[in-house]
């Protein structure tokens, strides 16, 4: 019970931070042009090699008096990935890594919304992988919501990060030379429709 | 498994090959039969597959790399069944129904879109196979020691053929089972007994070729004028056949290194035609 009411409370207060009072509701388009999808990987405790990808879309909900409410739904073209390397971009793309062709596409489903301070929150949600799918839990910073002055369309902003293992996915090629652990970074702007 | 990928890779070639030899000694030792020995071959596929990609796949398999494992996998079991059973007459036409069932399995997800590459696929796993399985002029040890030979060629030659098609998994997986083969190959010189029974085809056989179907079906991205050289060498029996000279050498210890010498000259052929048409920076 008193968990209960404390997770309202918060529901609140994280509710009344984002609204600025007219928002609602509102289901916005991923805007590719404002957002990258960037992911960091070891490279024999040398480096980190950093891969892009360059094509995803999606749409979510974000609901300002509700953020529990949200959804989530994002595609990422895997023939999109890239790490600065064309053999080894291929190579990832192929039927041993990503498998391209029979899996073209990388997705992620929101499942459950929950805000954890003022401006942030976690979302756990449904990750598929070469036709494998796995839960992942999204940590999610929200940025900002309003009118972009340019073209006066209604934006929101979030910044979200979290680290998936590659072996989870059924990528076991190399490990201890290529890390397991594969961090992932997000930048999204959403256009309200 | 070693702090390099070379290590890694020395550590694989070693592991799995000393077990075969090990294994296909015990079975000389012990005279379990042919068809038991001749398991070792596909034996060395599926440790090859695990040390590559470091797993057993999930079953059902998701995915073409995944499903290679279990074609090899059922293939291994049906030969040694087939031959355990006696029936050669079945095994022969298993021989012709794996390529064809694999390139359709592995190839399902562009069934619609590319029926004729499937389609070409099968016929030329099916035509491997025919190729592989005709007698090739010696005794049926000697006939089924070429046969590994040729495999392990074919297979070391299309290793740098897979990496630059975007496969350095299956690279690995080549040369840890062609040296495997290869190790398998000494406890047969001095005995009558084929090496290469039913199981060595549809597990050994039908996994390399299943996994050009994922490279070249899936990936996409292998030099097709590279694969159709290194196809050459199974054309190397029907032309060793008719060498005079070659048939003459006594000894089937040189009989043996003079075909597998004719082998690797399409193999080679093919790997230069790889490194010659890739154009970028391989990362290390």
């Amino acid at each position: 019970m008193f968990k209960l009411t404390r997770a309202r409370i918060l529901s609140a207060a994280f509710a009344a931070v984002l609204s600025p009072g007219q928002l609602q509701a509102k289901t916005f388009d991923i805007d590719i042009v404002h957002s990258n999808i960037a992911f960091f990987i070891d490279h024999l405790g040398f480096s980190r090699v950093i891969g892009v990808a360059r094509g995803f879309e999606g749409t979510f909900e974000f609901d300002t008096a509700n953020p529990e409410a949200s959804s989530l739904d994002v595609k990422v073209k895997v023939a999109s990935i890239s790490t600065n390397n064309t053999q080894r971009d291929s190579d990832i793309q192929g039927a041993d890594w990503f498998n391209a062709t029979e899996f073209p596409d990388i997705t992620f489903v929101g499942k459950e919304f929950k805000t954890t301070g003022a401006k942030s929150g976690t979302i756990l949600g449904n990750l598929t992988i070469a036709g494998v799918t796995q839960p992942a839990v999204l940590d999610v910073v929200f940025n900002k919501e309003g009118e972009n002055p340019w073209d006066k369309s209604h934006v929101v902003g979030f910044s979200a990060e979290t680290t998936v293992k590659r072996s989870d996915f059924g990528m076991k090629a190399a490990l201890g030379m290529i890390g397991d652990d594969v961090k992932l970074y997000i930048e999204i702007e959403g256009r309200g429709r | 498994m070693g702090n390099s990928p070379q290590d890694a890779l020395l550590f694989g070639i070693v592991s799995v090959a000393l077990t075969a030899f090990a294994l296909t000694g015990l079975c000389r030792v012990s005279r379990l039969g042919v068809a038991w020995s001749g398991s070792i071959i596909p034996a060395a596929f599926l440790a090859a597959y695990v040390v590559a990609y470091n797993k057993v796949p999930a079953f059902p398999p998701i995915g073409a790399a995944n499903k290679v494992f279990f074609i090899a996998l059922a293939g291994a079991l049906v030969g040694l069944a087939a031959d355990l059973a006696g029936r050669p007459r079945l095994a022969a036409l298993l021989l012709l129904i794996q390529p064809l069932a694999a390139a359709l399995y592995i190839g399902q997800s562009r069934l619609g879109e590319a029926p004729l590459e499937i389609l070409v696929a099968a016929a030329t796993g099916v035509g491997v196979m025919i190729l592989l399985r005709r007698e090739m002029g010696g005794t049926a040890a000697e006939d089924g020691m070429k046969r590994g030979l040729l495999l392990a060629i074919a297979s070391l030659g299309f290793a740098p053929i897979a990496l630059l098609g975007a496969s350095s998994t299956s690279l690995q997986l080549c040369v840890i089972f062609a040296v495997a083969v290869l190790a398998t190959l000494p406890w047969s010189i001095g005995t009558e007994d084929d090496p290469f029974g039913t199981s060595a085809f549809l597990g050994g056989a039908g996994g390399i070729i299943s996994v050009v179907y994922a490279v070249t079906l899936i990936t996409r991205k292998s030099d097709l004028l590279a694969l159709a050289t290194l196809g050459l060498i199974f054309f190397v029996p029907e032309v060793s056949r008719r060498m005079q000279w070659l048939a003459g050498f006594q000894g089937r210890l040189t009989r043996l290194m003079g075909f597998a010498f004719l082998c690797a000259i399409p193999a080679a052929c093919a790997v230069t035609i790889a490194i010659f048409s890739y154009g970028s920076s391989f990362p290390i």
